[in-house]
């Protein structure tokens, strides 16, 4: 077969550029360390790594929802704390003033730091937190209680909030009703001030009768409350730990699927960096000669 | 006679030397052209001259025929014209996919996808921005952090949009370039067709010119297909695409020609023809400039339509934090800009919010083959139901295991006044079955209450139940003998409050003492009533209250419900499910038992109006793949959209169906009474003719918001891109968001007028916005915002892959021919030294025979005769 030196020369620097472009796309690769860094270098990687990436991001702004709703979730906590502490001195004022052999004054003082104690609950359900009220559930601009011990969240308002996390919602929050009302659908202030009218008179029977299974039922809307704030924060933390999860293999699937390997890219480089040498030196030595040299 | 003369032989041997003179001379051409492009080597022909017979001495019958040397009879240039077609062919191939890739790998570049600068990320930043806004909704900086990423977003895409059209526009300039280039091509073959003709006329073969013309072929077919033949005098006709452009001296100039419209791209020409090209550079870069690119800025423009019209209608429902209704649209609407020609009709929206009303029919057991299957389907527990009718009266049912539907409707129709059962038929889509439904008699059964005391009975009988909280009044005898004031304060659903007291003797001792409970209530108290369920007094707020435990609270000074150990309770309750019938209910020769069918295209669409809700006919229509697709708003109005693969018109395709329907989904208006939409369901009527001129259309959808959009012209995108913006009225203020989605009072007909705020917390409205990245809303309904970019991504790389592959394939292909045309046409110097060796030998060995024939000449003539001189 016929050779023509053009046909020796076009060869080789067709093989040379073959073998340059191989090694410049490795460069890249160990520059970027990715190895898939356009949809046309491998259009299904590509388009998982991009899907990847916006889950990643969605797992992201999960998180920072997650952490948001358990900041407040703790505030909720503390609050309810508060109210549990405040029920404990109520009945052990209530447990004090039931016995019939107390003074007027005294029961008057009980009565006193009694109805100081149904203020403070308010100021505790009237909460601020930055401009919101804690307990508003939707209307967080309206003081859920007002200056009559009325609640004024309507029932309409009266909803938990929720953050979205993954695919499903988590309610969070708690509203005036759910601890002013108890179960039995009584004020909490309504069940303070018949105590309160009760000590004034004297009426222990009353008392031990009736306020203090009634501060039972109070209690149990606090209770009911914490469990709720336990179980969402139960929630949280599984949330946050499968978020991390997910995270985490997602990260993993993501590096897997489009970095490059660096030992492997590593490798195909100094191949190709051979081949490149052995292309230049065999072209330096077969283009050096022809028959004209010779004649 | 004695042979050749001496003097013959000179000429013989000066013929050697001429021949290898001439030779000589092809092989120095050669070398000299050995780099020039398009050059194919040339070779002498060498023959022989013509032999000259002699008669000899010895034969002189039998003349010998004696050589008189050599000549050459033609300079051949050395050429495959095989591999040169199958050149221009695979030329043809590799510069369009040479053309495309490079231009792909710009558009996958400027998408800069997978990474987080591309539009996706800022999609995915919008949405973050929004789930801020949900988990603190009374930020102003979140909600303004929510419209700048909107903002952003827009920006970007609107960039990324120009930067592709630019592209477009550069493409267009190397098409107008080309077309040049080939005229100047083509001129030179014109001029070379010229000096062949006469080179043929002479009878000589143009070597070199033939080469040129070649080379100028070479060229031609890296931009198009391009196909020639030669006639009898050497000349060429040359086709370009589907065109001829040279016939002889005469050309034929390939013009570029404005588009009348839009960016006024070029179409090209030969003389009056339109070229069409089918391969080759030009191809694809009329391709990427009016196909692969439009298609890529199509899908942007699909995602901006859509994505900003479903944000619009989600947006446009809610109330902002301050409790006002906006009706605010979040994104400026993209809608039709020139007038003159009818635009498309992208979206159209019902007036009809069709939610909060009341419920006339539920549907049970369903599906039935007939109707014994149903009434004799037994119960298996014992169980009781308790019929309220929202005000002041209770019924009870008292069913046995072993007891049939059928004793359960007997009884439900004598004993219950307000509401009846009974089976019916429906139209399913497997043609007709049976059910079991309630329906109202006197009253609508949302107004009133069905418990399921056992929690079991109503749920085998097939209806749809959920949980209901009541007080319940659990030990009336732990309570001391005594009277007692109970103060109900109560929050009505028109949002009065009203305070009603109740007094309540206890008397342990009587044995009806339940009862005479539950009377005293009963009778001095008119919102809440009483009822005995097991050894309880159950407290039912009536349906003034919604039947909502939250809307009491109760004054209880004595400690009555302390002692009775009073506690909230939940109870199984029917739950009334808002179906088609529902909301059509009692429309003229509306007959929920025939279904109806609504046709788009050719595709008929059945609808079972007694168990199908709203939702369930909108994803039918969705599933239908008829090009429309059905959404609701976030109060159930009723929209229709149009699609891409019908260019966001609804007015390519037909739309029939009753005209009750289309009445009572708020499209029509037949009776001049917006708020009437009682039309007849046993018309049927066209809701879209693509015969209609738009004018007709708009006056008939006059109930209807319509949403129009500019046609697409022919090989050019939407251009919606380009009107995208955020609402100005947001961008200023960021406290108009809305975000609120309030709550519809009831209404008797299906139409919530009256919504009210519920408070700046509630933020349904931007979760919906959230959610609605999963509605597949894009790509004729089978994709979602979420996937959708990822969908354009990996169409990219496939696109891309492949334009590489076959670029690479062509490649290798073309280098293996062109290998193969070099090793034919090629010039090998060690050939040519080879045979200028060759060459050069002949020619001393020419000169020596002369040389001795000198000598032999010189012989005769000085040395012939002279013996002894």
């Amino acid at each position: 077969m016929r050779v023509t030196d053009n046909m020796v020369s076009n060869n080789i620097l067709s093989n040379i550029q073959n073998t340059l472009s191989k090694i410049s796309k490795l460069h890249d690769q160990l520059s970027s360390g990715y190895r898939v860094r356009f949809p046309s270098d491998d259009a299904v990687v590509a388009t998982r790594a991009s899907n990847i990436d916006s889950s990643l991001r969605e797992l992201e702004q999960y998180k920072r929802n997650m952490d948001h709703a358990e900041s407040l979730i703790n505030a909720y906590d503390s609050s309810l704390k508060e109210i549990s502490s405040v029920y404990n001195r109520i009945r052990e004022l209530l447990v004090k003033g039931a016995n019939s052999t107390l003074s007027d004054d005294d029961r008057s003082a009980i009565a006193e730091e009694l109805s100081k104690l149904k203020e403070h609950i308010r100021g505790i359900v009237n909460t601020k937190l930055g401009n919101d009220y804690l307990f508003g559930g939707y209307m967080t601009d309206t003081q859920p209680v007002d200056e009559n011990y009325n609640i004024v969240i309507t029932p309409e308002a009266s909803k938990r909030r929720f953050v979205n996390v993954l695919s499903y919602k988590i309610e969070f929050g708690i509203t005036a009703r759910d601890v002013l009302i108890t179960e039995n659908q009584k004020s909490v202030f309504d069940v303070l001030d018949n105590a309160y009218q009760a000590l004034m008179k004297g009426d222990g029977q009353y008392i031990s009768e009736i306020s203090l299974k009634d501060l039972d039922y109070l209690e149990r809307s606090v209770m009911d409350g914490f469990a709720r704030v336990g179980a969402t924060q139960k929630m949280a933390e599984l949330v946050k730990s499968r978020i991390e999860d997910l995270n985490i293999f997602l990260t993993e699937h993501l590096s897997k699927e489009r970095d490059a390997d660096l030992s492997q890219t590593i490798t195909e480089l100094s191949m190709q960096q051979a081949v490149l040498d052995a292309a230049l030196k065999s072209a330096a030595s077969v283009l050096r000669k022809t028959l004209v040299d010779f004649v | 006679m004695a042979g050749i003369t001496l003097f013959g032989s000179l000429n013989t041997s000066l013929l050697g030397i001429y021949t290898h003179k001439l030779a000589m001379n092809v092989v120095s051409h050669n070398i000299a052209n050995a780099n020039t492009e398009g050059f194919s080597r040339q070779r002498p022909i060498i023959e022989t001259t013509p032999p000259i017979p002699i008669a000899t001495l010895t034969q002189p019958s039998l003349p010998m025929v004696i050589g008189t040397g050599s000549q050459v009879r033609d300079i051949q240039r050395v050429r495959d014209l095989f591999l040169d077609i199958q050149y221009r062919q695979v030329e043809n191939r590799f510069s369009f996919w040479d053309t495309t890739i490079s231009n792909l790998h710009f558009v996958e570049q400027l998408f800069s996808e997978p990474g987080d600068t591309g539009i996706r990320s800022l999609y995915d930043a919008f949405l973050s921005s929004v789930e801020e806004v949900i988990t603190d909704p009374t930020n102003v900086a979140a909600k303004r952090e929510m419209i700048s990423t909107a903002e952003q977003l827009v920006a970007n895409t609107k960039d990324l949009y120009s930067r592709l059209q630019q592209l477009r526009r550069d493409l267009d300039q190397e098409v107008l370039q080309i077309a040049e280039r080939i005229n100047s091509l083509v001129s030179q073959l014109a001029n070379i067709n010229e000096q062949v003709r006469i080179s043929s006329a002479l009878k000589v073969t143009p070597n070199d010119l033939l080469d040129e013309r070649d080379r100028i072929l070479d060229e031609l077919s890296k931009y198009s297909n391009v196909s020639f033949t030669e006639t009898s005098d050497g000349q060429t006709i040359v086709m370009l695409g589907d065109q001829v452009v040279l016939s002889g001296s005469v050309q034929t100039p390939v013009r570029a020609e404005k588009r009348p419209y839009a960016e006024n791209f070029h179409e090209l020409f030969a003389g009056n023809s339109k070229l069409t090209i089918n391969d080759g550079k030009l191809r694809a870069l009329m391709d990427l400039r009016d196909i692969t690119i439009v298609k890529y800025m199509g899908y942007l423009d699909e995602f901006s339509l859509m994505l900003s019209d479903k944000v619009n209608l989600i947006h446009r429902d809610g109330f902002d934090s301050s409790g006002t209704v906006t009706g605010l649209n979040f994104f400026v609407p993209i809608s039709a800009q020139y007038s003159g020609e009818d635009p498309a009709l992208f979206r159209v929206l019902g007036s009809r919010q069709m939610e909060a009303g009341p419920i006339h029919r539920v549907t049970g057991l369903n599906n039935y083959e007939n109707i014994p299957g149903i009434v004799n389907k037994r119960f298996v527990d014992d169980g009781r139901l308790i019929f309220f009718n929202g005000s002041d009266s209770f019924s009870d049912i008292f069913m046995n295991a072993g007891d049939t539907i059928n004793d359960l409707i007997t009884s439900v129709n004598s004993s219950v006044s307000w509401l009846n059962m009974g089976v019916g038929q429906h139209m399913t889509s497997n043609g007709v079955k049976y059910r079991l439904y309630m329906e109202e008699n006197t009253l609508p059964i949302s107004d009133t209450l069905v418990i399921d005391a056992s929690g079991t009975l109503l749920s085998e009988a097939g209806f749809q139940t959920e949980e209901k909280a009541f007080l319940s009044i659990e030990n009336i005898l732990n309570v001391e003998n005594g009277s007692y004031r109970l103060t109900f304060n109560e929050t009505l659903i028109d949002g009065t409050t009203v305070s009603e007291a109740v007094d309540i003797d206890v008397d342990t001792s009587s044995a009806t003492i339940l009862n005479d409970v539950a009377n005293a209530i009963n009778t001095q108290v008119t919102n809440v009533q009483a009822k005995v369920i097991g050894g309880s007094i159950v407290l039912v707020p009536v349906r003034n209250m919604a039947f909502d435990i939250n809307r009491l609270e109760i004054e209880d000074e004595e400690g009555f419900l302390t002692q009775a150990d009073a506690t909230t309770k939940s109870f199984t309750v029917l739950k009334p499910s808002e179906t088609l019938e529902n909301i059509f209910f009692g429309a003229t020769n509306f007959d929920e038992t025939q279904g109806f069918k609504i046709t788009i295209g050719s595709t008929d669409i059945n609808v079972d109006p007694t168990v199908d809700t709203l939702k369930d006919f909108a994803e039918k229509i969705n599933k239908s793949n008829t090009g429309v697709l059905a959404d609701l708003t976030p109060h159930n109005s009723f929209v229709l959209y149009s699609t891409r693969s019908y260019d966001f018109n609804l007015r390519f395709r037909k739309i029939s169906g009753p005209q009750g329907l289309f009445e009572g989904l708020g499209f029509i208006d037949t009776n001049s009474d917006p708020l009437d939409f009682d039309a007849d369901w046993s018309v049927s009527y066209d809701l879209i003719d693509p015969s209609e001129d738009f004018a007709t259309l708009r006056s008939k959808l006059s109930l209807a918001e319509l949403l129009t959009v500019d046609k697409k012209f022919t090989y050019e995108p939407f251009y919606f891109v380009d009107q995208w913006a955020v609402s100005s009225a947001l961008s200023m203020n960021a406290e108009s968001l809305a975000v609120d989605i309030g709550q519809s009072d009831a209404n008797s007909n299906w139409n919530a007028l009256s919504i009210s705020a519920t408070g700046r917390s509630n933020t349904k409205i931007l979760d919906l916005i959230s959610q609605s990245r999963y509605e597949k809303l894009l790509a004729d309904g089978k994709e979602n915002f979420f996937e959708y970019i990822g969908g354009i991504i990996a169409e990219m790389g496939v696109e891309a892959e492949t334009a590489n592959k076959m670029r690479d394939n062509s490649d290798v292909l073309l280098r293996d021919i062109n290998s193969e045309r070099e090793r034919v046409k090629g010039v090998s110097l060690d050939e040519e030294m080879a045979n200028m060796l060759k060459y050069q030998h002949a020619f001393d060995a020419s000169a020596r025979v002369m040389t001795a024939i000198d000598e032999m000449i010189g012989r005769v003539i000085d040395n012939l005769g002279v013996v002894g001189r």
